[in-house]
């Protein structure tokens, strides 16, 4: 997997919560998730998530893609409402935060599981933890919080064991790799075999035993298999409730455990799975009904949790617009940052439509100036998903189509 | 005298790194001392006065090392830097007749369209004849980019270990683990 792709796989978490209430949130979790402190709004998380991809593959400098999230959030029609510097998605600072430490964690989780294979692990396996980049103001407190991390120094060098728990401890985001802040340029480098050996940090013996340990059980998927203990979590707790909202159908909560079940809508499109849900109907949707769908079509929305199979996803608009030719060239095919916008489109759309025999269309726009729209039938459920270049506000009467 | 001692291939598996492995260490090796040849870099720092920008830093951090069977794939993952190991010239794209180089802390890490998207802050001055302008800040007059038609980039060898010093590397890292 490439570092493009890693960042790709990051669901879209679109919440209020400010970075004090996400650093409740398991880094495990956290790591999955591509999001940024009190920004609700999926579709600037999409444009923001398909450029710091861009930037990580190296199509453009990071000049340029600022100002392409510029434009992204001019046409979603961002609003600052007055904030300022960081808390301007506008400015500079924070458009670095973000590009940057989405690059620098994706960097840092390759660089870690690469260390951690059994070959790499057995040769070095250990790391110092010094200064990789220049820093205009480096923070001075680092030997402190190593300290206070529990890490040991050698020569006045910082160095640990990769596996030793003093890394997860020093980093402010719960990660054993890098970056350990916001914006730090300290990073790692590989201490090798002898030295750690010599230094005391492990016997011979033992790092042959983590070896085999290593080749027996492997570093687990990056999007797979993960489940975390929280202590007290209830579906109705604070952080059952945050979680539940960040995540959606992506975590299951059983007995305390978090489970993490991947993206359910790549896994239908791959067709690992036949159909998945997105969830009851939320009350912001509903609220954005009230007056324009008969209200026996509202309640039976209300208690709606329809699924959603592999054709409901429609690239080709011919199946969906019959003989409108006017509408099928304003079709666009379905790109993946499309298909992970579904369960926003669903749960808060920009606008809903009324459409035929109990029917309604889901509308947001997304950042490239056209809509995704989302058929749903009060009765049967979701009919089809697509996108397209104009909006159903702008040509009254166009819902004729819906099937 | 002969002495034979048979180890069942399991428990061989227990003790012995498999050719993957070796390849897995000695990737990691080279990526290693690529990876701190560019931090060694980045603690220089710069001759022309200008701001570090922490480019080899970011370059560093951007090592990465594939495997795909017994081959190890080590990328740098930053714009630029094969162009300073080759050298080369670059020219201008996207339409533009010149390219900018920041020469004020104003121009730093900024393209002229974002450092003045409005196109009020900066003067073009760009005296006819000459192969050269530059974006100057309309209050200082102070020159925040040279513009230049061109600009060839020296080849930099420096910037990443030898051949020698990479394979060398790589067998230390092997002979290690053995």
């Amino acid at each position: 997997m490439t570092e493009a792709e890693l960042i790709l796989q990051k669901a879209l978490v679109g919440s209020n919560l400010d970075s004090s209430q996400w650093n409740q949130i398991q880094a495990g979790f956290r790591n999955r998730a591509f999001f940024s402190s009190r920004v609700a709004q999926v579709n600037i998380l999409a444009a923001m998530r398909d450029k710091v991809r861009e930037y990580s593959e190296g199509e453009a400098d990071i000049s340029k893609i600022r100002m392409k999230i510029r434009e992204d959030l001019q046409t979603l029609k961002y609003d600052p409402k007055g904030a300022t510097g960081i808390h301007d998605l506008f400015s500079q600072a924070r458009l670095d935060v973000i590009i940057k430490t989405n690059v620098a964690q994706a960097r840092g989780y390759m660089q870690f599981a690469e260390g951690m294979s059994p070959g790499a692990f057995a040769a070095f396996p250990a790391q110092e933890f010094t200064r990789i980049r220049h820093s205009r103001k480096p923070r001075q407190d680092w030997p402190q919080r190593w300290a206070k991390a529990g890490g040991k120094t050698y020569g006045g060098k910082m160095i640990a064991l990769k596996d030793d728990p003093v890394w997860e401890r020093l980093s402010v985001f719960g990660n054993p790799f890098p970056p350990f802040d916001w914006g730090s340029g300290m990073g790692v480098l590989d201490v090798d075999r002898k030295t750690t050996i010599r230094l005391g940090l492990i016997s011979d013996e033992e790092l042959r035993g983590k070896t085999a340990a290593l080749r027996e059980k492997p570093l687990p998927d990056f999007n797979r298999d993960m489940q975390a203990s929280v202590p007290n979590l209830r579906h109705d707790s604070l952080c059952g409730k945050i979680l539940k909202q960040a995540f959606g159908d992506q975590i299951a909560i059983e007995n305390n455990v978090v489970h993490w079940q991947g993206n359910l809508i790549r896994d239908v499109l791959a067709g690992s799975i036949n159909k998945a849900r997105l969830g009851m109907t939320t009350p912001e949707a509903l609220k954005k009904m009230a007056g324009k769908l008969p209200q026996a079509d509202i309640d039976a929305f209300k208690a709606m949790n329809p699924s959603f199979n592999k054709t409901t996803f429609q690239q080709h608009a011919a199946k969906h617009y019959g003989s409108n030719e006017k509408r099928l060239k304003t079709n666009i095919p379905l790109e993946d940052a499309d298909y992970d916008l579904m369960p926003a489109v669903w749960h808060n759309p920009d606008t809903i439509y009324p459409g035929d025999d109990h029917g309604a269309i889901f509308e947001m726009q997304t950042f490239d100036g056209s809509y995704l729209q989302l058929a749903v039938n009060a009765i049967k459920g979701f009919s089809s998903y697509y996108k397209t270049k104009i909006p159903l506000g702008a040509a009254p009467g166009n819902s004729s189509f819906i099937p | 005298m002969h002495l034979t001692i048979t180890i069942p291939p399991a428990q061989l598996r227990d003790v012995m790194p498999s050719e993957q492995e070796l390849a897995q260490a000695a990737g990691r090796a080279v990526s290693n001392i690529v990876k701190r040849r560019l931090v060694d870099r980045d603690r220089r720092g710069r001759s022309d006065g200008l701001p570090r920008s922490g480019y080899y830093g970011d370059a560093a951090s951007g090592v990465t090392t594939e495997m795909s069977g017994k081959t190890a794939l080590i990328t740098i993952h930053k714009e630029g830097v094969a162009l300073h190991y080759y050298g080369g010239v670059v020219y201008p794209t996207d339409g533009h007749k010149a390219l900018a180089i920041p020469k004020s802390i104003k121009g730093a890490g900024k393209r002229p369209a974002e450092a003045d998207p409005d196109r009020t802050k900066f003067a073009l001055v760009w005296p006819k004849g000459k192969t050269t302008g530059t974006l100057r800040d309309k209050e200082t007059d102070e020159v925040v980019y040279l513009l230049v038609p061109k600009a060839t980039i020296p080849e930099d060898k420096t910037i990443l270990p030898t051949e020698d010093e990479m394979v060398d590397a790589g067998k230390s890292a092997m002979e290690a683990i053995l």
